[in-house]
């Protein structure tokens, strides 16, 4: 109920949205479970497939009528018009109801691993509509699978002070992030790239990388706020990123990033349309195209993130074709304190492609990131001026490197051993960051980035 | 369950008085470092104010386009008044703060005529932290003060101003760690005060920071960004005036005109101030259309909107002989 009362404080209209997404996953869940159960004794297998169809029609259904619809209708509209042929087909011009896509993909997951027998259909209500709406995940994720999240509702909860106590470290460590790094940042981030004509190579350097520090600590500092949130009410949702800057190659970046939207793409369409598994290159390529250009076109009805998807595909082509995506399967520097110089090289080499990337994620359109990108190649000016005023950010900046790399083998950034870190190290650096956030957050702040997608 | 919530108490507490130390640390910015700079004039204003010796005869309300623009001495002479003329111009100065500092006047003043000067930029936001606390915290404790509190700001900005100081007054940060490693921690361009409430700038702009890097070409101003609590505002200093039984007089201070030409809606914007004066039987000045052509270029002004002291005393000629007409009538 108080999930329900969260989501409805938004926009009310839209819960109705939500509840008969829930009730259809819920009644085609049972019947999937009941046609299964029948093929078997009566050898009749084909309607449980149906009803799976069902389901993904009507919940693809809602996301391309409240997402996509109106990108469709204006797209087939321009491309009627470069023919010559004029069309009046009227938009829907409805604002998209927040979380669609998240709580949309976790109702599917559900349906579809029960048409695999990897979860038995849910029958009581409460335990579904809860899964569906669990408030601290709703609205940005981590996309939650059924198999990991229902089995928590069945179960009584207890208090457990431990997980109570790291998971409100988690939640400072997240607000830090958020308020303090991302939100400054965007304050730069927008003004490069509303005026990127007029910018220097330095400051749409600036620009690029504040933007990849803005868009990891807005969306991981949402994470960390509802991982640990729900960790207050002795839930384990699943970790949605794991250091992904200090990634050596794509491959990596991607095992680190949006873990849980990733890992979902992997097991419900890159697997079932083949996979890695399949015996040409020409069918290994498509597939990865598949993926990553679905992944780009779910964050949005815009080609910018059809490009960003379609760049990422590229960039990861190498090391699949070469058959060593899985090369850097472990941590980095794993008993070391410091990378070799090797090993910064292609962090650092990493981390510039996927900047390159972000360009195109964040420009308005994809004319724009070319045109930002021809820019900052071609102004090659550097004024130092704009990094002097903006020195308290830039140290922030070093500060949260510090700390994630510090952390880097540990499930988030404020996960202390209390063994080795003593009482008073750790409620000083309690005070130090409630206090930065006090310091240094923006007025009146920014949406999290991802509540639009 | 319980060691859990006395940890968390412990801490709430722990950052509270963190909070504390550490916000009156950054509040001596302006207490201590640009009031010995002479430089933290809407303090200088109220403890010029306070003491002042004579009634008000004129009394001046607005942003810092009024305390730059309106040159009370000038006034004073060309309107003829005997006493004095105060300009209670304030930084960002909304509505909401005018009406309460006009309250705090009219405790212990019956000014002859009232400017409330108009700039759209003060009208857009319903923010009240800084435009309305440099002008709270200097003002004497009373009835007035409680309700500029209790009205004049939203309950979110009354948590914050009594009890998170840190975070009112964190732009203060930067400055306060320069001046601890020995660099320059004063604001430039700030001029300097005069006295009953103006402050001047004997600068002079340069035409190549007018046409190229003014402030209003990267703004985006439109007539309907005037918050309804603003124009509410400025309703309720209008009907005070009236019911003070106090001539009113409605202007806006001239800009460079290249300034005004970055502001597209501009002619709508004084169209709708014009409504306003209108509708309320007032007279209203807007000396950006209606112009003192002498002083709409850049010699006049220190920055892209402000005025310096030459162009405030060209200025201030026109507005006090338009008074002594508008009191004759």
């Amino acid at each position: 109920m108080v999930s329900y009362i969260f989501y409805g404080w938004w926009d009310w209209r839209f819960l109705s949205l939500i509840i008969f997404s829930s009730v259809v996953d819920f009644v085609l869940g049972q019947r999937i479970e009941l046609a299964q159960e029948r093929a078997y004794n009566e050898d009749r297998g084909f309607k449980a497939k149906h009803l799976l169809y069902l389901s993904l029609f009507v919940n693809l259904g809602l996301l391309g009528v409240f997402k996509y619809y109106d990108f469709f209708i204006t797209e087939f509209i321009a491309a009627f018009g470069g023919l010559g042929v004029e069309l009046h087909t009227s938009t829907l011009r409805i604002i998209l109801p927040v979380g669609i896509s998240f709580y949309t993909f976790q109702t599917l997951s559900y349906t579809i691993d029960v048409y695999r027998k990897k979860l038995p259909a849910v029958y009581d209500w409460t335990v579904f509509f809860a899964y569906v709406s669990f408030f601290p995940q709703l609205v940005a994720g981590p996309i939650e699978r059924a198999t990991q999240l229902i089995p928590q509702f069945k179960k009584p909860r207890y208090f457990d002070y431990d997980q109570a106590k790291d998971g409100m470290r988690q939640i400072l460590w997240g607000l830090f992030k958020k308020m303090v790094i991302a939100d400054n940042c965007a304050q730069i981030v927008d003004s490069v790239f509303n005026n990127f004509e007029t910018q220097d190579t330095g400051m749409l350097a600036l620009g690029a990388v504040l933007f990849a520090f803005q868009i990891y600590c807005d969306f991981s500092g949402y994470s960390d706020i509802a991982i640990g949130t729900a960790r207050l009410f002795g839930f384990k949702l699943m970790r949605n990123f794991s250091y992904p800057y200090f990634a050596r190659d794509i491959a990596e970046f991607w095992r680190r990033w949006h873990i849980s939207l990733s890992t979902w793409f992997r097991d419900y369409v890159y697997i079932p349309i083949g996979g890695s598994r399949v015996n040409s290159k020409a069918k290994l390529i498509r597939n990865i195209f598949i993926i990553f250009l679905v992944s780009g076109f779910w964050h949005g009805a815009n080609w910018t993130f059809v490009a960003w998807g379609f760049l990422h595909a590229l960039y990861f082509l190498p090391s699949i074709l070469r058959g060593n995506n899985r090369k850097n399967l472990d941590t980095i520097a794993q008993n070391r304190a410091l990378p070799t110089l090797k090993e910064l090289g292609q962090m650092l080499f990493t981390f510039a492609l996927v900047c390159i990337a972000w360009i195109f994620f964040r420009a308005e359109s994809i004319g724009d990131a070319f045109d930002y990108l021809t820019r900052m190649a071609t102004n090659l000016n550097f004024n130092p001026r704009p990094f002097r005023k903006n020195i308290f950010l830039l140290l922030g900046i070093v500060i949260f490197i510090s700390v994630e790399w510090l952390q880097r083998r540990k499930a988030h950034g404020f996960e202390f051993d209390e063994m080795k870190l003593p009482q008073i190290a750790r409620s000083t650096i309690y005070l130090v960051t409630a206090l930065a956030i006090l310091l240094f957050s923006v007025s009146g702040g920014n949406g999290f980035i991802y509540f639009q997608f | 369950m319980s060691l859990f919530f006395k940890k968390i108490a412990l801490y709430i507490s722990l950052i509270f008085l963190l909070n504390l130390a550490v916000g009156a640390w950054l509040k001596s910015y302006e207490s201590v470092d640009l009031k010995e700079a002479g430089i933290f004039f809407s303090d200088l204003r109220w403890e010029d104010y306070y003491n002042l010796e004579k009634p008000i005869d004129a009394l001046i309300l607005g942003s810092s386009h009024a305390y730059r623009s309106y040159h009370p001495a000038t006034i004073k002479k060309e309107s003829g008044f005997k006493n004095a003329v105060f300009n209670f111009g304030s930084s960002a100065q909304s509505p909401v703060t005018g009406l309460f500092i006009l309250e705090e006047v009219l405790k212990t003043h019956k000014p002859k005529v009232v400017i409330l000067d108009l700039y759209v930029m003060a009208l857009t936001s319903d923010d009240q932290l800084d435009n309305g606390r440099i002008n709270y915290h200097s003002m004497q404790s009373g009835a007035v003060k409680r309700d500029f509190l209790q009205k004049g700001f939203g309950f979110s900005e009354q948590v914050k101003l009594l009890f998170f100081p840190s975070f009112v007054y964190r732009d203060h940060f930067k400055h306060k760690v320069n001046k601890l490693f020995g660099r320059n921690f004063l604001p430039v361009g700030k001029g300097q005060y005069d006295t009953h409430g103006f402050a001047f700038n004997t600068d002079t702009l340069a035409l190549a920071k007018l046409q190229y890097d003014n402030q209003f070409s990267r703004f985006d101003i439109h007539a309907d960004q005037m918050t309804a609590k603003n124009l509410a505002y400025t309703q309720k200093i209008i009907d005070r005036c009236k019911s003070a039984n106090i001539p009113l007089v409605l202007m806006s201070s001239p800009m460079p005109r290249l300034s005004v030409s970055f502001i597209e809606e501009y002619p709508q914007i004084s169209t709708q101030f014009g409504r306003l004066a209108k509708e309320n039987g007032l007279p209203f000045f807007d000396f950006n259309q209606e112009t003192i052509e002498e002083v709409r270029d850049e010699y006049h002004y220190f920055d892209d909107d402000h005025m310096n002291l030459n162009g405030a005393k060209i200025f201030s000629k026109q507005v006090g002989s338009l008074i002594k007409k508008q009191l004759d009538k």
